[in-house]
């Protein structure tokens, strides 16, 4: 399966709520809806290389992680343009080891191998301690974002626009963004 | 006063080695009076949590150790704990750990080569500058990596922290096409990693050095194999011990600036263990595709006799070769086994039993009782056992060095560790905790680890 389109679900489902991007992933994958059956969705530990083999030739990629940001409110979901390279990538929750996202997306850049366009969903998560689970408000906006995501398709799957902002919240993408001319997913 | 005079140098955070390491050092009159590599990261107690767990669970608990290295935490356990129950796996059993150690070799292997270690030669930060000049060779090791994952991904269940070895064998044998589609790719990466060979030959050494003390498992079953599964401890100076020796051989001494044991020959000092100490003592053992490499790196004038730790990076390509010929000869030898595990009882018993990591000789010990629980551990990664040895060489290169630059001694020192690869995370399941009693005056005294 190669198909254009790519979902990744990042996280650790032992690790409370850094477990959201993954259970996102699986909850989208487990709801029938056509649209997202033409979507790639697959789950990592958000190791760099495994990250890298994962959207190396597609060309829109969209990646759900859990964050700890201080000032925001638990279960917000900030939306980032991850090719800006905007992110502040020393707060989302990746591999272990040296190597996570912020490796990844710098080396597909030097190798030229990063998709056309990289979106970063993170939730607000508060509790990343060792256990299993999400906090009520992380699973709240969890589930939103699974029932909502084929409204914000094309928000998330086209061209942001070229926005420098920070971030958006991934709930009140503008109509302008969402309105956009649409393309074909599949 | 000597040129130099007085200096300390800190390296606050070791970068592209695994874990959270610093190192200080402290010249006075030009002379390194005091050197520490330090080990910050917190204690882990593998060891303690692993008292009163069945030793059905080894493999899966000790997994957990490193995610670069989980395979070799997996083979040290089981061959421990099978030795304490009087089990022996079938030949094609032990062909299969073979075959999956040697995946972990080479996507350990490649990451450290390509990704860690080929910056420092090449004058770059890090891989991400030094992608941008040399795109083809990065590519090279994400495939050559790529490949390593495979095979641990088809025998282990999964790429990281596998969950497909069990005591006795393992849980689930691959199919034989399972096997076969990994060919190709493994073809594939032969070919990159004897390139890997001819690029990584072609840098700019330093100097050789005196050698250290250095041990590796040489193997019983077959004399004429490169040590990887099981054998006796050798080392350069004269060491033949039983692993069951190990802790009458070598012994475990704490020091207040390290979270990690050193370890030290009894009655002697430091030693190494890894790729320098395997191929070294082993050379001759690697495969004949390896040993025709050997000889083109002369071409570039470099002499691989000589002990080098800055050949190491050499030396790990040499062994991601050998690795992927074992392996593609281990699938095509590949009979499937009578059965995935092999039926025994638990019982009560002792097991000690040693492999080699990608970075050296890694010692489990289980006791225990008679319903198979484990009573009490001991695990001895590489990365402790060559600590101090790490930490002589560095008195050694740093000698008549004080009047450089901080920075380029920062920079010495983190290439000189970095050909050693160590994994700090793995080192620091060790504390020795005092716990102090106040109210009864009374000090307990243990291995907390």
């Amino acid at each position: 399966m190669n198909k254009n389109h790519l979902i990744i679900g990042i996280g650790n489902i032992y690790r409370g709520d850094d477990g959201a991007g993954l259970l996102a992933a699986r909850a989208l994958k487990a709801r029938p809806n056509a649209p997202l059956d033409c979507i790639d969705i697959q789950e990592s530990d958000g190791s760099a290389f495994a990250l890298m083999e994962l959207w190396r030739d597609r060309n829109h990629v969209v990646i759900i992680d859990a964050m700890n940001l201080d000032g925001k409110k638990v279960g917000d979901l900030l939306l980032f343009d991850g090719l800006r390279s905007l992110l502040p990538l020393d707060q989302l929750r990746v591999s272990t080891h040296a190597f996570g996202l912020q490796e990844a997306i710098a080396l597909s850049a030097s190798l030229g191998a990063l998709p056309k366009q990289l979106t970063v969903i993170a939730i607000i998560g508060a509790d990343f301690g060792m256990k299993e689970g999400l906090s009520p408000a992380v699973a709240t906006a969890v589930q939103h974002w699974v029932q909502e995501f084929p409204a914000g398709l094309k928000a998330t799957l086209s061209d942001i626009g070229p926005t420098n902002q920070r971030s958006e919240d991934a709930r009140n993408v503008t109509d302008e963004q969402l309105n956009q001319p649409g393309q074909s997913y599949c | 006063m000597a040129k130099g005079g007085n200096k300390t140098i800190k390296v606050n955070y070791l970068a592209r080695v695994e874990g959270e390491g610093a190192l200080t050092v402290r010249f006075r009159s030009g002379q390194v009076e005091d050197l520490q590599l330090k080990i910050f990261e917190p204690p882990r107690f593998f060891e303690a949590f692993l008292r009163g767990r069945s030793a059905l669970e080894v493999a899966d608990i000790t997994a957990r150790i490193c995610g670069i290295c989980p395979i070799a935490y997996q083979m040290s356990a089981v061959y421990a704990v099978e030795q304490a129950l009087g089990v022996t796996v079938e030949d094609p059993v032990a062909l299969l750990r073979r075959l999956l150690y040697c995946g972990e070799w080479i996507e350990s292997h490649a990451l450290h080569v390509y990704m860690l270690h080929a910056p420092d030669y090449l004058g770059y930060p890090d891989v991400v500058a030094m992608a941008k000049d040399y795109q083809r060779e990065v590519e090279r090791g994400l495939a050559i990596k790529k490949a390593g994952n495979a095979i641990v991904a088809i025998l282990g269940g999964r790429e990281i922290h596998p969950i497909n070895v069990r005591v006795g064998g393992f849980y689930r044998l691959p199919l034989r096409k399972e096997l076969d589609s990994l060919l190709e790719l493994l073809h594939h990466a032969l070919d990159a990693a004897c390139d890997g060979v001819r690029w990584v030959s072609a840098f700019t050494f330093t100097q050789a050095k005196a050698p250290p003390e250095l041990v590796a498992l040489q193997p019983i079953q077959s004399a004429v194999d490169y040590p990887m599964c099981e054998g006796r401890i050798i080392s350069s100076s004269g060491i033949n011990a039983d692993v069951a020796d190990f802790e009458r051989t070598f012994e475990e001494i704490q020091v207040p600036y390290s979270n990690a044991l050193h370890s030290i020959v009894k009655g002697g000092g430091s030693y190494l263990t890894g790729p320098l100490a395997r191929f070294h003592l082993h050379q001759s053992k690697l495969t004949p595709r390896a040993l025709n490499l050997i000889s083109e790196c002369g071409s570039h004038q470099v002499d691989l006799n000589k002990y080098n730790p800055s050949h190491s990076i050499i030396i790990r390509s040499l062994e991601i070769v050998h690795a992927l010929d074992t392996a593609i000869a281990a699938i095509k030898s590949y009979e499937v086994p009578a059965e995935a595990c092999k039926k025994f009882e638990l019982k009560s018993g002792t097991g000690m039993a040693a492999t080699e990591a990608p970075r050296g000789l890694l010692y489990h010990r289980y006791c225990l009782d008679a319903d198979g629980r484990i009573l009490d551990a001991k695990i001895v990664p590489p990365t402790s056992q060559n600590q101090r040895a790490i930490e002589d060489e560095l008195r050694i290169i740093l000698a008549g060095k004080s009047a450089m630059p901080k920075a380029d001694l920062s920079q010495i020192c983190e290439q000189a560790i970095r050909n050693h690869d160590p994994c700090i995370s793995c080192a620091t399941h060790f504390l020795k905790l005092n716990v102090l009693d106040l109210d009864g005056l009374s000090g307990v005294e243990g291995s907390a680890t």
